[in-house]
């Protein structure tokens, strides 16, 4: 790429935590007016660099040029006063103000005498220019808490470029997008490219990748390994290079065989949901694919008795079954691994052993009082099937990667002893190494332990990858279920997205 | 180079690993905070550091260390008690009314005892069942029950002397007063409990994720309605201690308890977040809180100014906590 097109520039970057080298020399070159994918496991170095970018660590030894003046970060205001901004994972929006109000958060425009008086109508034109100019659809008079994730990222974006920012920085942003709001963010991300933003997109989706990246970099290891123009990578190398060996297969194959029947649902309905039936069996792994709030994860609400269904029946194992709270769902037999790690599944302050055991202390108690160490030998027990990376089993997980609290999670519900388990979005922001594994061990619950699974996901590869049999879910409704063997991402699509519904009026 | 970018300092990692908690860490910063105030007293007043003195110090934290015990565990939820208070003023005008009146001791206590069990029940049922919030929960019954204590007794104290009741407050086995025996026994009881027990695991899971532990099948409400009952009943008893040491109840005692308890919880590292805490750095605060006030008697500090000096150590001793902790 020409040099005269170079926006930021980083070269030699070291970065040292007390005796633990994350960063050993890594180059980053970033251009105008182009994406660059940055990939990498977790642990590779990618958010260190990126906090190293945006002013949140400083590096040991090495450079940073902005446009061709040697530059310091010494802080995230520094970062921002260069034009670097981030958009981050957990949004930062205050819900009860307007989307203009939030943009101009801290800057407000002042008029009148000695600038006293916060002018929400300079605001409100300001917010209608910039909307116009990169091209959004949003209403700039919304509280923010009336919008979709989606919109509300658009107000972070919006956020960066009022501050006229150079440098974009996006951590996993579609990662609570549904499939139409990330058509639109790409959208918005080509009309910031053609304004000669230069963008750092951080994603585990590789198809996500291709689409609207340019270049990419991969980091193994705290090292740079690899980079070029993303027509030069195909996913396999991607990968291959990510993890620093070959991947023969993401997901495994193996000949799973049907059981006994383990559970019935028998035209449940509520609010969102409509006359859902089917059943699953021992052995088998249902996928349940719709686009964000079509109601897949409705479903598994219902099934263990976080939401209430109006009408319909469940039957565990031909026994009709009465599910009206997580309680109920679990002496059943059930297990959910809920959509929020953070938020629906994890204690973040404690550690993996208090996490595993909570769902389970009958188990691991007598008399009320705790049976410490027991649950400290089931726990390492677990940390070693499961493969969990980790200092220490009492260590904070809020300190462990995304896979690792996954794993967590999982083993959690696994104590549990369940027949049924439940997933929603289980490798959402995972990394390409603990997916394969967090595949590898579905597969071996429902073929060797003999578990009935039922995965809802929006991820249509993982979807078809995993499961046996796949449900199709529109607007609350199962509108197609298709055989593995028939399955393909443009037939998921085609029915997720009502096109073929509409078409035929199934 | 296995070890997640996410661990910030894997160095002070490992140190806190291995012993035991990051409460720890926190709870020695506040333990050198209680033995400085210690050491300045020493030095300003030869009396401070005798037998004596010590023991009137344990004996007068024992009542608002035994409501801050059960604070701690409110706290730990992610909840907090403002109702302790009215709790120590009604649940020691109804054991005295009850003892003068049955001429039975032990009858008054359990009535007094019971009334602080059956109140905080009341907001733990509202809190857990209702989905109230606990700040405006305690708040109200803060108020309910503070009226209900002048009602009750017309607005005056009431005189008790019986002699068992007297014990209670005043009594001694051997050389320890009877009082601070209850208050090593609350302490270790809780240590205990918040350690070792199931319903102590829960506390935390609560404070932490409430939402995650009603995803993993605990039943959350009924824990939670245990830990409000537990800290009406700690009220209860401290103002049975009070009510005994006094030989009299008022219907206006306790006021402002529930701030002290809390200013101790507070110095003890719990997080007003929830999920974090132990009762141990409880007793520490509750400890500087004591000797911070037996010390400034000593001295001869006139009563405006110890508020003054309290307020302001209290805000040192957070700040030099938050110091030492910065990094995490």
């Amino acid at each position: 790429m020409n040099k005269s097109e170079e926006l930021l520039l980083l070269k030699g970057i070291n970065k040292k935590f007390g005796p633990v080298q994350i960063l050993y020399d890594v180059d980053l070159s970033i251009y105008k007016g182009k994406v660059h994918a940055l990939m990498g496991s977790n642990g590779a170095g990618k958010s260190t660099l990126m906090k190293i970018i945006a002013g949140d660590y400083t590096l040991d030894s090495g450079t940073i040029h902005l446009d061709n003046q040697l530059i310091n970060i010494n802080s995230p205001g520094e970062a921002k006063s260069h034009g670097i901004s981030v958009i981050h994972q957990e949004l930062n929006l205050v819900k009860e103000l307007t989307v203009s109000e939030n943009i101009y958060l801290g800057k407000e425009l002042t008029i009148g005498f000695g600038n006293f008086i916060n002018s929400k109508k300079k605001a409100l034109s300001k917010t209608k220019e910039i909307i116009n100019k990169y091209n959004i659809q949003l209403d700039p008079l919304k509280k923010v808490k009336d919008l979709s994730i989606g919109e509300q990222q658009l107000v972070e974006i919006l956020k960066a470029v009022s501050e006229e920012s150079k440098v974009l920085i996006m951590d996993e942003p579609t990662a609570a997008l549904s499939a139409e709001e990330t058509k639109q963010l790409f959208k918005v991300i080509t009309s910031l490219k053609s304004k000669g933003i230069g963008i750092i997109y951080i994603s585990h989706r590789l198809d996500e990748i291709q689409e609207i990246c340019d270049y990419v970099y991969i980091l193994r290891d705290g090292r740079n390994v690899s980079e070029g123009l993303i027509n030069h990578f195909s996913n396999e190398r991607i990968i291959e290079e990510m993890v620093g060996s070959q991947i023969d297969n993401i997901f495994p194959s193996s000949d799973r065989k049907k059981g006994d029947e383990l559970l019935r649902v028998e035209k449940i309905q509520n609010n969102i949901l409509r006359s859902i039936s089917f059943s699953l069996y021992e052995g088998e792994i249902i996928g349940i694919f719709g686009l964000i709030g079509a109601g897949q994860s409705e479903i598994l609400n219902v099934l263990f008795g976080t939401k209430k269904k109006a009408d319909g029946n469940i039957y565990v194992k031909n026994k009709l079954a009465k599910i009206s709270s997580p309680i109920d769902a679990k002496k059943l037999g059930l297990a959910y691994v809920t959509e929020n790690r953070k938020e629906e599944g994890l204690l973040l302050e404690l550690g993996s052993e208090e996490n595993m055991v909570l769902p389970s202390m009958g188990k691991f108690s007598s008399l009320g009082i705790k049976k410490q160490s027991l649950i400290k030998k089931v726990a390492n027990d677990y940390k070693e099937t499961l493969k969990i990376k980790l200092a220490s089993i009492s260590q904070p997980v809020k300190n462990l990667s995304g896979g690792n609290q996954q794993k967590v999670i999982l083993g959690k519900w696994l104590l549990t002893g369940p027949e049924i388990i439940l997933l929603s979005e289980p490798t959402r922001g995972i990394d390409v190494g603990a997916r394969v594994e967090i595949y590898k061990l579905l597969d071996q619950l429902a073929n060797e332990s003999r578990k009935g699974i039922i995965m809802a996901s929006s991820d249509a590869d993982e979807v078809i990858g995993v499961s046996d049999r796949i449900f199709v879910v529109f607007e609350g409704e199962i509108i197609a279920e298709i055989d593995k063997s028939e399955a393909t991402r443009e037939r998921l699509m085609e029915f997720a997205s009502g096109a073929k519904y509409l078409k035929e009026g199934v | 180079m296995e070890s997640s970018v996410k661990v910030e300092k894997p160095n002070t990692q490992l140190k806190v690993d291995r012993l035991g908690t990051l409460d720890l860490i926190q709870k020695y910063g506040m333990v050198m905070i209680l033995l400085l105030i210690t050491i300045v007293f020493s030095i300003l007043s030869p009396n401070f550091l005798t037998y004596s003195n010590i023991v009137s110090i344990l004996r007068q934290v024992s009542i608002i260390g035994i409501i801050a015990a059960g604070q701690t565990l409110v706290i730990i939820t992610a909840g907090i008690d403002l109702s302790v208070g009215s709790i120590v003023a009604l649940a020691g005008i109804v054991s005295a009314m009850v003892a003068l009146g049955t001429e039975s001791a032990l009858l008054g206590i359990t009535a007094g005892l019971l009334t602080g069990t059956l109140i905080g029940l009341f907001n733990g049922i509202l809190i857990s069942k209702l989905k109230l919030t606990p700040f405006i929960v305690t708040l109200a019954s803060m108020t309910l029950f503070a009226g209900f204590a002048l009602v009750v007794s017309g607005g005056n104290p009431i005189i008790v002397s019986e002699p068992l009741f007297k014990f209670i407050g005043q009594g001694y086995i051997g050389p320890i007063p009877f009082p601070v025996i209850v208050l090593m026994f609350i302490y270790l009881f809780f240590f205990f409990l918040l350690k070792k027990t199931v319903h102590g695991q829960y506390i935390y899971s609560i404070g932490g994720n409430e939402k995650a532990t009603i995803l993993a099948g605990v039943k959350v409400d009924i824990h939670k309605m245990i830990v409000y009952a537990t800290s009406g009943f700690l009220a209860a008893l401290a103002s049975i201690i009070l009510t005994s040491r006094l030989s009299s109840a008022s219907p206006v005692a306790g006021a402002g308890y529930e701030l002290d308890a809390i200013a101790a919880v507070i110095l003890g590292g719990t997080s007003l977040f929830g999920g974090r805490g132990n009762v141990l750095g409880t007793l520490i605060g509750v400890l500087i809180l004591g000797v911070l006030t037996s010390g400034m008697n000593l001295i001869n500090v006139s009563p405006f100014y110890q508020n003054i000096a309290k307020g302001i150590i209290v805000l040192v001793a957070v700040i030099i906590d938050r110091l030492i902790n910065r990094d995490k």
